[in-house]
This record gives C-alpha cells, sequence and structure tokens, in this order.
C-alpha cells in the first residue's frame, strides 16, 4: 500500500511538470476532480460490497471447501474460492500460505492464484463502474476457463 | 450511470440483509465498518490516483493512444498492452478508470484484455509479496505456465472480434464524459 502510494505520487509529480510546462496542469486536475466526483456514488458502495464479501466470506468457510481429498475438483473449486477472496495481495497471500499451500496440489494452487488475479469478483463493481456491462461480459466469457486449464497444464508438467 | 448506482446499491442492500439474517446488528456495523476503514484507508491513494488518471487523459495524445495500442497498432497492440499491464501499479480503482481513459482515446478492446490480464497476471510490483508467502518455486511455475496468456487472450479478440472496440468504446463514452 505504502509502495503504491509513493510510485503514484512519483507518477503524478512527474506528469504535473510535464502537464505544467504544457500550461495543461489545471485542466488536467480538473478531468481528475471531474473523473472523481462522477464515480464517487459508485465507489462508495464499491466498498461497502467488498466490506460486507470480506465478512460473510469467512477464512474457515474457504478452509472447509477445499480439503486434500479434493483431487481434481480441486481444479474447479481452488478457482472458485481464489475469485472470491477479497482484499488485494496483502489479504490472499498469506492467507493461502497459512490456508491452502500445504493442502493443495500444484495445478489447485496455479488455478487459485490465477483466479484471484484474472477472475475476482471484487473486481466486478469497478469494472461496471469504468467499462460497462459489454465489456464485463467479453472478459469473462473469455477468463473463466483458463484459471482451471492453465490448473490443468500445472498439474501434467509439475505435477 | 444511475442505473449502475442503483444495482450496485441494490447488492449492497441485499448482503447487508444477508448479515443481518446470520449476525444481527453487530454483523451489518462490522460490515459498514470495514467498508469506511477500507475507504479511509485507500483514500490518499484514490486522490493521487485520480490525478495520475486526470493528468493522463489530457497528457497522453490520442495519436499515441492508437499509434500503440489502438488499431493501428496491429499484432504490436497486445505486447504493448501486456508490458504497460505489467509496469503499472496499483488497484482495481486506479487500473480501470486508466483502462476506460485508454479505450475512450482510441485503445483497442482486445488490447486493453491483454492489459488487464498482465496487470493481474504478471505485475511486477507484486511479485515481492507473491516470493514472500508463495515461495519461488511455486511463483516461478505460475509464471511460466500463465505467460503467453496476456498476450493470446488480446490477439484473439483483436483477430477474432474486432467490432466489440467500438462498441464497447460507446459504453464507456457514455459513462465517462456525461456532464457532471
Amino acid at each position: 500500500m505504502t509502495d503504491a502510494f509513493v510510485v503514484l505520487t512519483v507518477m503524478a509529480v512527474g506528469l504535473m511538470v510535464v502537464a505544467y510546462r504544457q500550461g495543461k496542469h489545471i485542466e488536467g486536475l480538473k478531468e481528475a476532480k471531474k473523473m472523481f466526483f462522477n464515480v464517487l456514488p459508485l465507489l462508495l458502495f464499491a466498498f461497502i460490497i467488498v466490506g460486507f464479501i470480506n465478512l460473510l466470506v469467512p477464512e474457515e468457510a474457504l478452509k472447509a471447501w477445499l480439503g486434500e481429498e479434493s483431487g481434481w475438483k480441486g481444479l474447479i473449486i481452488g478457482p472458485a474460492i481464489g475469485a472470491l477472496v477479497q482484499g488485494g495481495p496483502f489479504a490472499f497471500f498469506p492467507l493461502f500460505d497459512s490456508v491452502f499451500r500445504d493442502n493443495v496440489t500444484i495445478g489447485t494452487a496455479v488455478a487459485m492464484i490465477t483466479a484471484w488475479g484474472m477472475i475476482n469478483v471484487g473486481h466486478l463493481p469497478y469494472e461496471l463502474t469504468f467499462l460497462g456491462p459489454r465489456f464485463v461480459v467479453l472478459k469473462y466469457s473469455i477468463y473463466i476457463a483458463i484459471p482451471t486449464l492453465v490448473g490443468l497444464l500445472a498439474n501434467l508438467l509439475f505435477g | 450511470m444511475n442505473k449502475t448506482v442503483l444495482g450496485m446499491a441494490a447488492v449492497a442492500v441485499i448482503l447487508a440483509l444477508v448479515a443481518y439474517i446470520q449476525g444481527g446488528f453487530p454483523l451489518v456495523s462490522s460490515g459498514f465498518s470495514i467498508a469506511g476503514q477500507t475507504l479511509l484507508r485507500i483514500f490518499p491513494l484514490l486522490i493521487v490516483a485520480f490525478i495520475v488518471a486526470g493528468l493522463v487523459s489530457i497528457l497522453v495524445p490520442k495519436e499515441m493512444v492508437s499509434k500503440w495500442l489502438g488499431k493501428e497498432a496491429g499484432w504490436k497492440g497486445p505486447f504493448v498492452g501486456s508490458l504497460i499491464g505489467t509496469l503499472v501499479p496499483s488497484g482495481p480503482f486506479f487500473f480501470y478508470p486508466l483502462m476506460a481513459t485508454l479505450i475512450i482515446s482510441g485503445a483497442n478492446v482486445g488490447t486493453m484484455l491483454s492489459f488487464v490480464a498482465a496487470k493481474t497476471l504478471w505485475n511486477i510490483a507484486r511479485l515481492p509479496i507473491e516470493i514472500t508467502f508463495v515461495g519461488v518455486e511455486l511463483t516461478v511455475i505460475r509464471f511460466l505456465i500463465t505467460f503467453a496468456i496476456p498476450i493470446l487472450v488480446g490477439g484473439a479478440v483483436n483477430l477474432f472480434l474486432p467490432g466489440q472496440s467500438d462498441k464497447i468504446k460507446e459504453e464507456v463514452e457514455q459513462r465517462q464524459l456525461k456532464k457532471s
């Protein structure tokens, strides 16, 4: 989080300097303000939704769904769980380490991490807000099978 | 825009109801407090992120976007999109608005799918923490196996579904350029 803030601040300052030289800095900040207030109501609801998903999908339930004996089902359930876990990398990777790593095959692990990134349900509010339903349908219809397929590949090659 | 707000409000209300049924008011209020804490934590980041997105939208000339990420980029688009996705920092509240800005400026949708796949699969800013918790071996295996995916999905969409770009651009424009 701090790293992201530092990197974004450096980007913002750099862009401000460039914009100032072109006399466009005020225009840029106005554009930023307009974008921000346009999406603010949506962002507030997005945070509420993410908060409740966080609360209603508890760690224990996730653990129960994925035992050692799940076998090939892990390639379906694993990505489904990955897609549900919220809170960014600093929440997901520690959870993965403490709950799943020792209980799943390489394929399930790869499928779960891939799904957490590519088809995370927590991204849906943002995607709908900024890009619209057509993009969301296109993205998910292409992405949905990828985690399971790469998991299968990982099991075949490295399992 | 308003429809989306209503839809999301409805989802929030349903989730709050589920929380109420499961744990009464204490659970509902902790849901809101998690939301509030997340918002407070991310707020400074959000402000800077929007400043970056706003400045990018003013500074990046449309010709440049369409040259590197649009139709003119051809087969190179998904490669450039994947590379940018690998490098761009921060979370979904930053890169989805950025994608909207780039689409309005003329980026192809397939190329944006390359971007978002690379952002969520290969992002270098995430690599240190993934290695910390997942371990080097599994991280390397995951990178090797998913390596070609961002380029393949973007290339395939640009090749087989070229008509989607304009339709999605229209939808994004309706959302973002609406006079406030």
